[in-house]
């Protein structure tokens, strides 16, 4: 690099100093990083202000949730019909499914077996919320959030959600081990086709 | 120092005291902290007392310093000395600042600030924790090692006063950069930023100086391990001050925030600049020490490579680990649903880059020990006399007029412009050097700017931390319940600061904001997500929940990598501190009453037990009033719940069909 001269300013302990400018590369990221900061100040000032943040995330929600109903709008959201999930029941595809989701999301509260754990004994005939595949799909769905049951319907897939309520029709009177005692109302299970 | 100054260390009393001080100060850290005694501000963790001691020790290391410094028989202060000023000031700034705290007992206080202030300090403190004591001394070393081992000339004094005081203003300016999109007020978060990416040049001033003072040496790295790893080492920080300036980018920042990039970049700056720079420093300095060769420069080398490695490996796993982090987090299905509601998933995903990351480690640490071993035998062929030195003393510092010999000048207004003239000669700086006290107090000046700039607003202007009157204090239970929190550390995997962003607010719940964590001392906002954000946990789960989650993770969470807190069932909460505590609390700012305080232990009887009869009537175990769990689920259950919030969702086609999921109900 010959352009520096390379002139010895000082020397201290065998260190010697030399009188180099500093790289004119070097300074142009220093003033430019000036520049933009100062442009970027004004420009936040004016255009937007405290609270833009604030702004961004209403106009993201707006556009996610205008993305989503327009989702929905195009593919409308048809309630499965109870025959179809009764069906599922003895489907063992759907068992598999709704086996899979229940040993991940469901365990931890109401028990590997649905004997009931922190929630309800799922497969005695007693039901808080109603024990008919539609109510237990709103159960599901839904959830009862204030008495610690999670609501479901936007965390798991349309799909998986038809396959849990099959999966819960199928554990009726399977009796496991360790249940917890019956809280509810007595509902006799809707039969299943073909039985 | 001593070469650079000419002169004896100033107290060889002080400086054994300043040792073995320290060492002292590190074996009581490690006690504290595995026992649990934490004030939870990360890098600022010890117990009160323990701050009290390195504020003293720092003061002896300064008085040393500076005492040596008026002894020195050499006029000019070199830039080593300059950044060593630097550091020395401002890390007694910033510790002094930011641990200002309560005490309620000997280990045990409350910071004095609280929440978003409290963020605010500790920021402050920690962005320059690393600038003054990572940053700093280590430039300084570089100063004076590398022109040293390289035999060449420093390239530019120009471009070293240059930075070095865009740098000691700069840098104070940019701690809020790791508060982006929390319960900061955004001003501030926006200087942050800013005062960021000005900082880029400064930092590569440091890296430019040192590069191009190896012009001409270049064809001595392929033999020699010592400027392998100081060239590394420079480029390290130059990729570090590249990359921390761009992080403060507001955008940037929202991918990297809470993951493990940030902590990449911290880790990979601080092996790669300052572990290589000691190294390099050590393989240099111990022969000559014992007057000696180096043992085996191969060794070195070979250290040299698999550290490299190491390093390269460990900075690519958290960056891949980072980005995937964010990836998962946001995702959307087109309906709306995060695509990986359960945050373990988005854990066991970078499970692998975890084993990559301990790879690397084992590499680094590796290496090390080729070094031990390199030094060891360089030392044991040290030639027995080593330690004979002559002493050598430099001329004293003759004030030019008053040098015997020197004609006192006439006192006429002609001489005073040629002293001035003559002492400007070398430039306005050269004096300054000279001036070890006018040169100490700019350096505090240059620091005071950004801090009062900052600090100031914030304190005084109420707009800042907008109250919410449904905010209340924490109840006695919950005392100890949070401190139970902060003593098993829960904040270094999660944070309690959900930002505004769709994919937060979705997964966890409204985002945070400023005026709920007034009484929050100190604050816990976190800055890592190994596990889920917990600030809207309260309400989440029934108690029973918490209290298998605590002793079996892995029980409620198949796949879990959250440790087990057994204990927690089993020991007994301690009640009778707890009017200490909130003593202590009620002196920095929580309006805890009188009857409040006198009557905590029967409160905390009353919540205790409704907790328990909750967790029974769930069919928990029974009788844990008294344990630990129960505080610490008090607590739990309060998080996030002093507002009311509900999710925002679509309205009609979901709620419309009779069995559609609906939006989750309103808490
Ligand atoms: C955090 C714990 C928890 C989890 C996880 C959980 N539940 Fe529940 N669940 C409960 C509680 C508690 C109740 C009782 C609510 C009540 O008392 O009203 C309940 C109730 C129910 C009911 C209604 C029972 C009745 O008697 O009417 C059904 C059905 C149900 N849960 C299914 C599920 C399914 C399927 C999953 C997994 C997708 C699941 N739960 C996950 C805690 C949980
Ligand atoms: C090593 C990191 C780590 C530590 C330390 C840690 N956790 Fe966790 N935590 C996790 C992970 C990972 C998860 C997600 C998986 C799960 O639910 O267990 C989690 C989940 C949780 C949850 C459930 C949150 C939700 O919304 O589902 C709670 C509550 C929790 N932790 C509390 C604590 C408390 C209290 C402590 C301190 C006693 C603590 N954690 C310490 C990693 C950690």
């Amino acid at each position: 690099m010959a352009e520096y001269e390379d002139k010895v300013l000082h020397e201290l302990d065998g260190i010697q100093e030399f009188d180099n400018p500093m790289p004119g590369w070097l300074m142009a990221i220093w003033w430019g990083s000036i520049l933009f900061s100062a442009a970027y100040l004004v420009f936040y000032a004016l255009a937007f202000g405290e609270g833009s943040m604030e702004a961004e995330y209403r106009a993201q929600t707006e556009r996610a949730l205008t993305g989503v109903q327009a989702h929905y709008d195009a593919n409308p959201l048809v309630p499965p019909a109870p025959a179809e999930l009764l069906a599922g029941a003895a489907d063992p595809l759907v068992l598999d499914l709704g086996a899979a989701r229940f040993a991940r999301s469901c365990a931890s509260c109401h028990g590997e077996l649905a004997q009931g754990l922190i929630g309800p004994n799922l497969t005695d005939d007693r039901w808080i919320h109603g024990g008919s595949v539609e109510q237990i799909f709103q159960s599901i769905a839904k959830g009862w959030p204030e008495k610690g049951m999670p609501p479901w319907g936007r965390a798991v897939p349309p799909a998986e959600l038809s396959a849990l309520v099959s999966y819960v029709r199928s554990l009726q009177g399977s009796s496991p081990p360790g249940a917890r005692p019956p809280e509810g109302e007595p509902f006799a299970a809707e039969p299943m086709p073909g039985a | 120092m001593q070469r650079l100054l000419k002169a004896r260390l100033f107290s060889d009393a002080l400086s054994k005291i300043h040792f073995w001080g320290w060492q002292l100060l590190i074996v009581a850290a490690a006690l504290a902290l595995v026992t649990g005694h934490t004030q939870a501000k990360e890098y600022a963790e010890l117990p009160w007392i323990l701050d009290i001691v390195i504020a003293v020790l720092w003061v002896i290391f300064a008085v040393n310093f500076f005492g040596t410094i008026a002894i020195r028989r050499e006029k000019h202060l070199y830039v080593a000395i300059w950044f060593y000023i630097a550091t020395i000031v401002a890390v007694a700034i910033l510790h002094i600042g930011n641990s200002m705290a309560m005490p309620y007992s000997w280990l045990g206080s409350y910071s004095a600030y609280a929440g978003v202030k409290d963020a605010l300090m500790q920021w402050w403190y920690g962005h320059n924790a690393v600038a003054f004591f990572l940053t700093t001394p280590y430039l300084g070393l570089m100063y004076y090692y590398l022109p040293k081992a390289a035999e060449r000339p420093v390239f530019s004094y120009r471009l070293s006063i240059m930075h070095f005081w865009s740098l000691v203003f700069i840098y104070i300016w940019a701690g809020p950069h790791h508060l982006h999109y929390s319960a900061l007020p955004e001003w501030a978060s926006t200087l942050g930023m800013l005062f960021s990416l000005i900082l880029w040049m400064p930092s590569w001033g440091g890296m430019v100086n040192g590069l191009l003072t190896l012009r001409g040496a270049w064809h001595k790295l392929r033999e020699d391990p010592i400027l392998k790893f100081m060239v590394v080492a420079v480029t390290y920080y130059g990729m570090s001050t590249f990359e921390g300036p761009m992080m403060s980018i507001k955008s940037v920042n929202a991918v990297s925030h809470f993951t493990d990039w940030t902590i990449g970049h911290v880790h990979a700056g601080a092996l790669g600049w300052n572990a290589f720079l000691s190294f390099g420093i050590l393989y240099w300095a111990v022969p000559r020490l014992w007057k000696t060769q180096l043992y085996s420069a191969r060794l070195a080398t070979v250290h040299f490579w698999i550290s490299t490695i190491g390093l390269i490996l460990y900075q690519v796993s958290m960056w891949v680990a980072g980005i995937t982090q964010w990836a998962m987090w946001r995702a959307f299905e087109p309906d709306g649903r995060l695509v990986y509601p359960d945050f373990i998933e988005t854990v066991i995903r970078i499970v692998p880059l975890y084993w990559v990351r301990l790879l690397a480690a084992v590499l680094f640490f590796g290496g090390l020990f080729f070094m031990v071993w390199n030094l060891y035998k360089t030392i044991r062929s040290a030639p027995a006399n080593f330690a004979e030195e002559p002493e050598v003393k430099a001329p004293p510092l003759v004030r030019d007029l008053s040098a015997p010999g020197a004609v006192t000048p006439p006192d006429t207004y002609d001489h005073a412009l040629y002293r001035l003239q003559h002492s400007l000669r070398h430039g306005f700086h050269r004096v300054l050097e000279g001036r070890t006290i006018t040169f100490t107090v700019l350096v505090v000046l240059a620091l005071a700017v950004g801090s009062l700039v900052e600090a100031v607003p914030m304190f005084l202007d109420k707009d800042n931390v907008k109250e919410i009157a449904s905010v209340k204090p924490y109840t006695p239970l919950e005392v100890a319940g949070r401190d139970i929190y902060i003593r098993e550390g829960c904040y270094n995997c999660h944070s309690q600061m959900v930002r505004p962003f769709r994919y937060e607010t979705e997964r966890y719940g409204e985002y945070s904001k400023a005026g709920e964590f007034v009484y929050d001392h100190p604050f816990q906002w976190g800055s890592k997500r190994t596990g889920p954000d917990l600030h809207r946990v309260g309400g989440k789960y029934p108690s029973l929940w918490h209290v298998r989650h605590m002793a079996r993770p892995d029980s409620t969470t198949p796949g879990s990598v959250m440790p087990r807190y057994p204990h927690l069932l089993t020991d007994r909460f301690d009640t009778a501190s707890v009017p200490a505590k909130m003593r202590a609390l009620r002196a920095v700012g929580t309006p805890y009453t009188d009857g409040e305080i006198e009557t905590a232990a029967a409160a905390i009887a009353a919540q205790a037990a409704a907790i328990a009869a909750e967790i029974e009537s769930q069919q928990g175990p029974p009788g844990l009033a008294d344990r630990e769990i129960t505080a610490l689920t008090a607590y739990l259950q309060r998080l996030g719940t002093d507002i009311r919030w509900k999710r925002p969702a679509p309205a009609l086609p979901l709620a419309a069909a009779p069995l559609a999921p609906a939006a989750p109900a309103a808490r």
